[in-house]
């Protein structure tokens, strides 16, 4: 402050020296200055020269500067904030929070009292008794340090207080009072020491048997886990069973296992025939991957004609000696085919066979039914696959079951009068009836077409049609009858109108009739010149139907023309004729000079754009042939009793692209404008 | 075992019926099997239920108890795989193809732990 009030007073001085003469510096300002100098230079680093006033120094006058401000100290905490509120619930204001100023320096629990609170001197009430006579000397402190000894001093008190008196004596002398006494805390603290007789230790050790341990793994799979929840679920439902059943359950089970001990190779029969397909497979890989993949790639060149690339072969030991007389693919199971044994051969009839073939196994037929009279016929149920009608030589028809493991057929029907022997041609099923009774139609050399119908187990028939020249029933005498009667060789029905039929006859008539009228013909057509051997419906065209017979000619015929639309003459006997089910234009024939003939109308109207000899020894002869329904196989049977299998390749399986890039599907629309627009062509010709 | 006896629980009550028709199946299950021993590519057949004991093989012992043991594990596995992608499909049958020196195949049927040897 004085120093303040020095530099105010020299200040004012300088500048007014300054002001006059710059230059004229009294030696007593110079003097003054360094007087200044050395008021000033307690850490002042600054030029020495010039006083520095700093431009935002306050600037006071005179009187103020001589104010006396005075100044205290006091013990305001300056770091306490002095304005903490906190919200009180209970009130639901906010309250200012005082906040203590002091601070606190050193802090020590211990079991000593302060003498001048009242705690202490109640405590020293109680001791005071004894030392009230010691009075303390000149003592800057105040009464307060007297002691005030109790009449009866507590034992342990008086204890602690003599023990302190002795311990401390240097403390005694520092502080005012010489024989201070430290007073304890009683309730809170007591130092109390004692000592007991230890005991001895002793280990008491108990061992039990180790508990039996096992160890056990598993495993958590996505599996495991789905069969512990179904076996769950099978427990629940064996509880909801009754006790009884479970009972009988528990019994029979104990006869039963007895007998799976033993080798018992049933369950095997399915893994057996897998493996046995798979064993083939590898044999004849080769033919498998041609019939799934191969296309002949030499069929650009080749123009218009196709090939047939031989596949599987097959032959079953037990029909040596017959020739093959139907074949039927199977409609649901693409892979597997029918075919009947017997002899064509008037001299030769004895036994007959039904086997059935999988393309996936050619060495070895899947099912075999060996039959006492020759098959002449066979056909398999469409929607039924399981059942199948043959027909016999000697005039018979059975059903088959390929679901019952038996070789007998389910059931047996014989032409109710006829003693001669008539063998049955041609059978095919036709729908359920309105009970849903399967039924089927028979031709027989006999000249009748009968129905019959499948009732429990037993056939019954009903004569649908006799076949007569002269086109119905007459009323002619019996004997002029039997000159009349013409032998049914064959039989179709029409593809989409259920009750048409076509059948051909051993005069070489065609007559086509409906199950509705069993008198008349609808239509009948002189078609050849000898016995018709098949007739058949095109899959696409309802007006289309192709006949084939033993003057060596292939017919084509449209229904409403009494002409035949095409005619092949093919230069030998002709065993069978097929249409192709992808193709309306397409049909294959057969000869017994072991030939196969493709034709397709759409592409050569006069010549087969395939032929091919397929069978190895000249002798052969193919006696019927088929096509499968869904791969583009072939099968041929011929007269030793073999099948053979051929691809056809792409040349001859052409069917109308509808556009570019389209998947090639069955079109029937399609193919049967096909067929129209040949049709048309000849009339137009015409 | 448990396949064996689930199968047989549906024969309950019609013990005599069925005995003639395992008799014809025991039958043609022989004639298969015979069959496809008889074939010239076929090396040996070995049957073997579920629990591991092989009822027959054509093999001689040594190398039946191997095929067994190892083929064992090996399906096991397989089927694994195939039913943790979908625990309700099963492994039917397995194929294995040895390239090597000598071209073999084995097959396996799971159902009844079937190995055929086949050398190509």
């Amino acid at each position: 402050m004085s120093e303040r009030n020095k530099n105010a007073t020299v200040q004012p001085r300088k500048v007014s020296n300054a002001q006059k003469l710059p230059g004229a510096e009294s030696t007593k300002a110079q003097t003054k200055k360094k007087e200044e100098k050395k008021a000033m230079d307690k850490g002042d680093g600054l030029d020495r020269g010039k006083k520095s006033k700093p431009s935002d120094q306050l600037k006071l006058t005179e009187a103020e500067l001589k104010e006396n401000i005075t100044k205290v100290l006091n013990t305001h905490n300056p770091h306490a904030p002095q304005n903490i509120v906190r919200f009180n619930y209970k009130e639901g204001v906010y309250q200012r929070v005082s906040v203590d100023h002091t601070a606190i320096l050193f802090e020590m629990e211990s079991n000593i009292v302060y003498q001048d609170s009242e705690e202490g001197r109640r405590l020293m009430l109680k001791q005071g008794l004894i030392k009230e006579n010691e009075e303390t000397d000149t003592a800057a402190e105040s009464d307060e340090d007297r002691m005030k000894t109790p009449a009866t001093p507590v034992e342990d008190g008086g204890e602690v207080e003599e023990a302190e008196e002795e311990d401390r004596p240097d403390s005694v002398a520092s502080k005012a009072d010489k024989k201070g006494v430290k007073l304890g805390n009683f309730f809170h603290f007591t130092d109390r020491a004692t000592q007991t007789l230890n005991n001895p230790p002793r280990q008491i050790n108990c061992q039990t048997a180790p508990p039996p341990r096992s160890i056990f793994s598993a495993t958590a799979n996505q599996w495991q886990i789905y069969d512990a929840y179904c076996e769950e679920l099978q427990k629940q439902e064996k509880q909801k069973a009754t006790l009884l059943k479970k009972e009988t359950d528990k019994s029979k089970k104990g006869v039963l296992v007895t007998e799976t001990q033993s080798t018992d190779l049933t369950e095997v029969a399915k893994e057996t025939k897998i493996l046995e397909r798979m064993v083939h497979q590898n044999t004849f890989d080769e033919i498998a991957q041609d019939f799934k993949y191969f296309e002949d790639p030499s069929d650009k060149f080749r123009g218009q004609e196709g090939t047939l690339l031989p596949l599987w072969t097959f032959q079953h030991e037990e029909t040596r000696g017959l020739s093959v007389t139907a074949l039927c693919w199977n409609s649901k199971y693409q892979d597997l085919f029918a075919v009947g044994m017997g002899s064509y051969d008037f001299c030769k009839q004895g036994r007959g066979m039904i086997v059935f073939y999988s393309l996936k196994n050619s060495s070895f037929p899947e099912y075999v039914f060996p039959t006492t009279s020759g098959v002449q016929c066979l056909d398999i149920h469409p929607q039924h696959f399981y059942l199948t009608v043959v027909g016999f030589y000697d005039g018979c028809v059975a059903v088959y079951n390929l679901k019952k493991k038996s070789l007998e057929p389910v059931c047996k029907g014989t032409p109710k009068t006829s003693l001669l022997t008539n063998p049955v041609w041609q059978v095919r099923w036709q729908n359920d009836d309105i009970d849903n009774n399967h039924n089927f139609f028979s031709v027989s050399a006999d000249s009748r077409v009968v129905s019959w119908t499948l009732i429990k187990h037993e056939l019954i028939s009903t004569e649908t049609i006799r076949l007569s020249v002269n086109g119905g029933l007459s009323n002619v005498p019996d004997d002029e009858q039997l000159v009349n009667i013409s032998g049914g060789t064959s039989l179709d029905f029409h593809k989409q109108t259920d009750h048409l039929f076509l059948v051909g006859t051993e005069q070489g008539k065609i007559h086509k009739c409906s199950i509705h009228y069993s008198s008349k013909f609808l239509k009948t057509y002189n078609a050849h010149n000898s016995a018709v051997y098949t007739v058949k419906w095109n899959h696409f065209h309802p007006r289309v139907f192709i006949s084939c017979s033993a003057d060596w000619t292939v017919k084509i015929w449209d229904d409403t023309i009494k002409v035949p639309v095409f005619t092949f003459d093919l230069m030998s006997a002709i065993g069978d004729v097929a249409w192709a089910p992808y193709s309306s234009t397409i049909f294959a024939a057969v000869t017994i000079d072991g030939i196969v003939r493709v034709f397709d109308l759409s592409i050569n109207k006069y010549e087969a754009i395939c032929q091919q000899l397929v069978v190895a020894k000249k002798k052969t002869k193919l006696t019927h042939i088929e096509f499968n329904p869904v791969h583009p196989v072939i099968i041929v049977g011929d007269d030793q009793g073999l099948v053979s299998s051929f691809k056809l390749s792409p040349n001859l399986r052409k069917t109308p692209k509808v556009q570019r890039g389209q998947e090639l599907t069955l079109d029937p629309e399609a193919e049967v404008t096909k067929m129209e627009h040949i049709l048309s062509w000849l009339s137009d010709i015409e | 075992m448990v396949r064996i006896k689930l199968f047989n629980r549906s024969h309950v009550g019609f013990i005599s019926v069925k005995k003639n028709v395992t008799f014809v199946q025991q039958a043609e299950v022989e004639d298969t099997l015979k069959r496809i021993e008889a074939r010239e590519d076929v090396v040996g057949i070995i049957i073997v239920n579920l629990d591991g004991v092989y009822l027959r093989s054509t093999l001689d012992d040594a190398l039946t108890a191997q095929y067994t043991k190892h083929l064992d594990r090996l399906t096991v596995m397989a089927r694994s795989v195939v039913r943790n992608i979908d625990p309700e499909d099963d492994l039917t049958s397995l194929r294995l193809r040895i390239e090597k020196n000598d071209k073999h195949e084995i097959m396996v049927e799971v159902q009844y732990v079937f190995i055929i040897v086949r050398c190509v």
